[in-house]
C-alpha cells in the first residue's frame, strides 16, 4: 500500500502536480529517509518510464555534445602522433590529428582521398621518387600556426627520432624533403604501390612543429624525449583536425572540442567525451540510461537486447583484425607441424561456422587467409577456405604418415578472443574439433600472455592462438609480415616461400591495380596451400548507439568515423 | 620515554621498515618470469634490436639488479619513482593523482563504517540478547559476509541503473571540469573553491562506492564493539557506576563505551589502511580512478617502476596507521603508557 501511494507521489512530483515541499513532506510522512527523498527530489520532470534522467542524460539529450562510453584506462596511452600505437583511441586521434591522405571508408580500401595533400602524390615514372603539394591555408589548433612543409618534415624526424613502435613507418618514406613551403618530395629506395595507404596512418600526421619544439619536444634521431615532455605532448593539441584536445585523464574522461581554425567545414559537435568505462555490460547500460551515446563495447549476448530495443542502433561493420592459428613450420620446434599434409588436415577439421556463430555471435568473416576481406584479391580467394571436411582432414593426416601425434598448443591464460570469449572455452572448442582428426592429440597449455608472446615472438612455440591488426589499410600490411622470409609474423612459425619472396617483391612495386591484384591473389592461394597460419574469424566491429546518432560509422582504422557524425536532440 | 622521543624512534624505525620493503619488492617483481617490454612493444618495434635495446635503456633493464636497485633507491630520494611502463608517465604523477582519490573514496568508506557500525555496535552491546541485538548482528554479518564485487554489481544495477537516484561511474558527472587541485580530493577542492554543483556532484559519486567498500568495515566494526561493550558492561567498574546512581546513558557512553572502543579503534586503524590498499574491486565497478586499479595494472603489465611505488605507499599507510593507533591508545586510556 505504502509502495503504491510512494509511487504515486514520485509520479505526481514528476509530472509536477505536487511541489518539492509538499514532495518532501509526504514522502517523510511515508517514512522515506532523507537522502531517498534527496535523491527523489533531483529527479528530473522529463524521466522515461522506468528510468531516470540525470545531469549526464541532459548532456546526452544535448545535440552539441557527442558522449562514448569506452575503456580507456589502458588502452589508450596518447594521442601523439610520434607515439601513438593502441588501436581504441584512433577514433578521436582522426578527428584530431591529420595526415595527407584519408580513407573515409573503410568497406572501400582503395578509395582514399587527399586531406592536407592538394592531390593525389605525383609518383615518377620509376616509381622511385613522389611529390606532394600541401593544402594551403591550414593552420594548427590553438595556436594558428599555419602548416607548412617544414612541420612535415619535423613530425617525421620526430617520429623516427622517438624509436618507439610506430617508429618503422617513417622507414617507408625513404628520403623526405621540403621542395618549398607547400611541396614535399619522397625519395624511395624502391617502388611503394601502397605508398598512400602508408601515408594515411595515424603517425604520419602533422604536428605543430613550433609549439612542440617549444615544449621541449625533438626531431633528432635516436633521441626519445623526456617522460614529461611526452606527459605535455600528450595533454596538449597540435594538431589541425576538426576537433581539440582540451582534457586527457584516461581514468576519468577524454574530452575533445569544436577546433574554431578548422580548415574544412566546422565539427558539427561542439564537443566529445570518451567516459572511462571498463566494462562493456556497462558501457551499453550507459546508452541505455541515456548517460552515453555510443558504447564502444558490447558482450555478444547483449546484442539481441539491442537490436530489439527501439531507442538503439547497432553501428557495424568489419575490421581489418583476425584471429588466427600459428602452426610453427620447423622441425623444431614444429616437430610433426613440419608436415604440410598435418597443418592441411588441422585445417578442414576446424568447424568455422561453429565458432563464427556459436562462440562469436556472428561477430565475425571467416577470410580464406590472412588477408582479410575486403583487401585486394581477398574475396577472390574466398572459394579456396578451408571448411569442416572431417573427411578430408583424415585423408591428409593419414597421408601425412605421421601415425599418433601430439602438439603442445599454448594460449594465454585468463585471456579471451577478439569477440570476447574466453580462451579457455574457445580452445575447449578447437581442441574437442581437432581431435576429431583419429590419432591426432591436442595439450592445452595457458600461459602468462606476456610470457606467451615472448615465446612467440622467439619462435619458440609449436602451435598458438594470435591475432593481428593493421598498420595501414592495404593487403601488403599483411602479405609481407606473414608470407615474407623472416616477416615479423612469419619468422615465428620459421615459414619461408621463396616464390611467394618474389611475388611480394613484385606486388609492392606493381601500380597497375589489376595487375597487382593478380599477385597478390596468387599469394594468398600459396598461403592457404602451405598453412603456416589458419585464419579463423575477421572480427565484426559492433557498437550500440543511441538513435539520436546519426552520420556515424564503424571504420576498420578508426574504430569510429567520427568526422561526419552529427545527432538529433 | 616521552610521546615524543616514542614517535622519532618509530618514524625511525619505519624507514628501516621502508628499506627492507623496498629491497623485497624489488627482489620479487624482477623474480617473476617474463617480459615487462613484451607487452607495451609492438611487432615491428620488439623484432628491431636497436628499438629494443632503448626500450630497456629507458626502463634501466639494461643494468645488473643491484645497479638498478641502487639507481632506483637514489632516485626515490629525489622525488623520482621512475616512468611507469603501463602509463608511460612518471609514477610521481600517478600516485598524486590515484591516491587522493583512493583516501577519498576510504573516508567515505570510513564514515559509512562508522556511521552504521558504531550505532549497530552499541545497540547490540546494549541490548544483548535480545532482538536488537540479534538485528544487528545478522546485518553485520550481510557486511562482513557479502562479496564486495556482488554488493557493488547489485547496488549499481538497482540504485544506479533501474532507480536512477545516484550516480554509478566516476567521480564527477560527465564533462564537469574539476576543481583546482589542492588536496586531489575532489569533494574538498570543491569546498576550498566553493564548487557547490561540484561539490554536490562529487559527493553523490562517492556514496555507492563508499558504501560497497565500507559494508566489510561496517560489519567488523559493529561486531567488535558490541563484543567489548558486552564485556565491558559486565565489569566491575561498570556494576559500581550503576551502584552509585548514575543514569545508564552516561554508564555507556561514559564508563563502559570509552573502554570498549580501544579494541574497535585497533581494528579501525588497520581496516582504513587495508581499505587504502584494498579498494580493487571497488574500484573497478565504480570506474573510479584509484591506486587499487594501478595496484592491478601495474602488477598485471609486469610494471616494476609503478608496482614498487604501489608498494611503498601501501607500506607507508600501514605504517602510519600503526603509529596513529599506537597513539591513540594513550589518549583512550591514559593507563596505558608508552614503555
Amino acid at each position: 500500500m505504502t509502495d503504491r501511494r510512494l509511487a504515486n507521489l514520485v509520479s505526481d512530483f514528476a509530472d509536477g502536480r505536487v511541489s518539492r515541499r509538499a514532495f518532501t513532506r509526504r514522502a517523510a510522512a511515508l517514512g522515506l529517509s532523507v537522502p531517498a527523498i534527496a535523491a527523489l527530489r533531483a529527479r528530473p520532470a522529463t524521466a522515461a518510464p522506468g528510468q531516470t534522467v540525470s545531469r549526464s542524460t541532459r548532456l546526452q539529450s544535448d545535440p552539441t555534445t557527442l558522449i562514448i562510453a569506452d575503456n580507456l584506462d589502458g588502452p589508450w596511452i596518447t594521442l601523439d602522433p610520434a607515439i601513438i600505437y593502441e588501436i581504441n583511441s584512433q577514433a578521436a586521434f582522426n578527428v584530431v590529428y591529420e595526415p595527407l591522405y584519408h580513407l573515409p571508408d573503410s568497406t572501400m580500401p582503395e578509395a582514399f582521398e587527399p586531406l592536407l595533400a592538394e592531390g593525389m602524390p605525383e609518383v615518377a615514372a620509376d616509381g622511385l621518387s613522389a611529390t606532394i603539394e600541401l593544402r594551403q591555408g591550414v593552420v594548427f589548433q590553438t595556436t594558428g600556426n599555419p602548416m607548412t612543409s617544414t612541420d612535415w618534415i619535423f613530425s617525421w624526424n620526430r617520429l623516427k627520432g622517438q624509436a618507439g613502435n610506430p617508429s618503422f613507418l617513417a622507414e617507408y618514406l625513404g628520403v623526405y624533403e621540403a621542395v618549398d613551403e607547400y611541396t614535399l618530395k619522397l625519395t624511395l629506395s624502391a617502388p611503394n604501390a601502397a605508398l598512400v595507404a602508408i601515408l594515411s596512418s595515424a603517425p604520419l600526421s602533422v604536428t605543430d612543429s613550433i609549439t612542440i619544439a617549444a615544449a621541449g619536444g625533438l626531431d633528432t634521431p635516436d633521441t626519445p624525449e623526456p617522460v614529461d615532455v611526452r606527459t605535455a605532448i600528450t595533454e596538449g593539441s597540435f594538431g589541425t583536425g576538426p576537433y581539440q584536445v582540451t582534457k586527457f585523464d584516461v581514468t576519468s574522461e577524454v574530452i575533445i572540442e569544436r577546433n574554431p581554425t578548422f580548415w574544412g567545414e566546422p565539427a558539427a559537435f561542439e564537443r566529445i567525451i570518451w567516459r572511462n568505462e571498463i566494462d562493456p555490460n556497462t558501457q551499453l547500460q550507459l546508452v541505455q540510461t541515456g548517460e552515453a551515446d555510443i558504447a564502444y563495447s558490447v558482450d555478444p549476448d547483449a546484442i539481441s537486447m539491442v537490436e530489439s530495443d527501439e531507442n538503439l542502433q547497432l553501428l557495424t561493420g568489419p575490421t581489418l583484425a583476425h584471429d588466427y592459428l600459428a602452426l610453427n613450420t620447423l622441425a623444431d620446434p614444429g616437430g610433426p607441424l613440419a608436415s604440410k599434409e598435418l597443418r592441411q588436415a588441422i585445417g578442414y577439421a576446424i568447424d568455422y561456422d561453429g565458432i563464427i556463430n556459436g562462440l562469436s555471435g556472428g561477430a565475425s568473416l571467416h577470410p580464406a587467409t590472412i588477408v582479410p576481406v575486403p583487401l585486394l584479391g581477398a574475396e577472390d580467394v574466398l572459394p579456396l577456405a578451408y571448411t569442416l571436411d572431417i573427411t578430408k582432414a583424415q585423408e591428409l593426416f593419414d597421408a601425412s604418415g605421421l601415425g599418433a601425434v601430439e602438439l603442445a598448443f599454448s594460449y594465454n591464460a585468463g585471456g579471451s578472443s577478439s569477440t570476447g570469449v574466453s580462451l579457455d572455452t574457445y580452445l575447449a572448442k578447437l581442441k574437442d574439433d581437432i581431435e576429431k582428426i583419429e590419432g591426432l592429440k591436442i595439450n592445452l597449455s595457458p600461459v602468462p600472455a606476456a610470457d606467451r608472446l615472448q615465446a612467440y615472438r622467439e619462435g619458440k612455440l609449436q602451435f598458438t592462438f594470435a591475432n593481428w591488426a593493421p598498420d595501414y589499410p592495404d593487403v601488403h600490411t599483411y602479405a609481407e609480415p606473414f608470407g615474407k622470409t623472416d616477416g615479423a609474423a612469419a619468422r615465428r612459425v620459421g615459414y619461408s616461400n621463396p616464390r611467394v619472396d618474389e611475388l611480394l617483391d613484385l606486388g609492392i612495386s606493381e601500380f597497375d591495380p589489376e595487375a597487382r591484384k593478380a599477385i597478390y591473389v596468387e599469394i594468398q592461394q600459396i598461403l592457404i596451400e602451405d598453412a603456416a597460419f589458419l585464419v579463423l574469424e575477421q572480427i565484426i566491429d559492433r557498437k550500440p548507439a543511441s538513435i539520436a546518432v546519426q552520420g556515424v560509422s564503424t571504420h576498420s582504422i578508426y574504430q569510429l568515423q567520427l568526422r561526419y557524425a552529427s545527432k538529433t536532440a | 620515554m616521552g610521546l615524543s622521543t616514542y614517535i622519532l624512534r618509530r618514524l625511525g624505525l619505519a624507514v628501516v621498515v621502508l628499506l627492507i620493503v623496498s629491497v623485497a619488492t624489488f627482489i620479487l617483481v624482477h623474480a617473476v618470469p617474463g617480459d615487462p617490454l613484451a607487452a607495451i612493444m609492438g611487432d615491428r618495434a620488439a623484432d628491431n634490436p636497436e628499438i629494443r635495446a632503448q626500450y630497456e635503456e629507458r626502463w634501466g633493464l639494461n643494468d645488473p639488479l643491484p645497479v638498478q636497485y641502487a639507481t632506483y633507491l637514489r632516485n626515490i630520494l629525489q622525488g623520482d619513482f621512475g616512468e611507469s611502463i603501463s602509463t608511460r608517465r612518471p609514477v610521481a604523477d600517478d600516485l598524486r593523482q590515484f591516491i587522493p582519490a583512493t583516501i577519498e573514496l576510504t573516508i567515505a568508506a570510513m564514515l559509512f563504517a562508522l556511521g552504521i557500525g558504531i550505532p549497530l555496535g552499541i545497540t547490540a552491546g546494549i541490548f544483548h540478547g535480545r532482538w536488537p541485538d540479534h538485528l544487528s548482528r545478522f546485518l553485520a554479518l550481510i557486511g562482513t559476509s557479502v562479496p564486495v564485487f556482488w554488493l557493488g554489481l547489485l547496488l549499481s544495477y538497482l540504485v544506479w541503473f533501474k532507480l536512477g537516484w545516484l550516480p554509478r561511474q566516476g567521480q564527477l558527472d560527465t564533462g564537469m571540469a574539476q576543481p583546482n587541485v589542492v588536496t586531489g580530493m575532489i569533494t574538498v577542492d570543491a569546498l576550498i573553491a566553493r564548487e557547490w554543483d561540484v561539490l554536490r556532484s562529487a559527493v553523490r559519486h562517492v556514496i555507492l562506492p563508499g558504501i560497497v567498500l565500507g559494508s566489510y568495515a561496517m560489519g567488523i566494526i559493529a561486531r567488535m564493539l558490541r563484543s567489548s561493550l558486552v564485556a565491558a558492561l559486565g565489569d566491575d567498574y561498570v556494576r559500581t557506576a550503576r551502584a552509585k546512581g548514575l543514569r545508564e546513558r552516561h554508564v555507556v557512553v561514559g564508563h563502559a563505551l570509552r573502554n570498549a572502543l580501544i579494541p574497535t579503534v585497533t581494528v579501525l586503524g588497520l581496516t582504513f589502511a587495508s581499505l587504502l590498499a584494498g579498494a580493487v574491486l571497488t574500484e573497478s565497478i565504480f570506474a573510479w580512478p584509484g591506486i587499487g586499479r594501478y595496484a592491478v595494472r601495474t602488477a598485471l603489465g609486469l610494471d616494476y617502476p609503478g608496482l614498487l611505488g604501489v608498494t611503498l605507499f601501501v607500506a607507508v599507510a600501514y605504517i602510519s596507521f600503526n603509529l596513529i593507533v599506537d597513539i591513540l591508545y594513550g589518549v583512550l586510556d591514559p593507563r596505558i603508557r608508552v614503555s
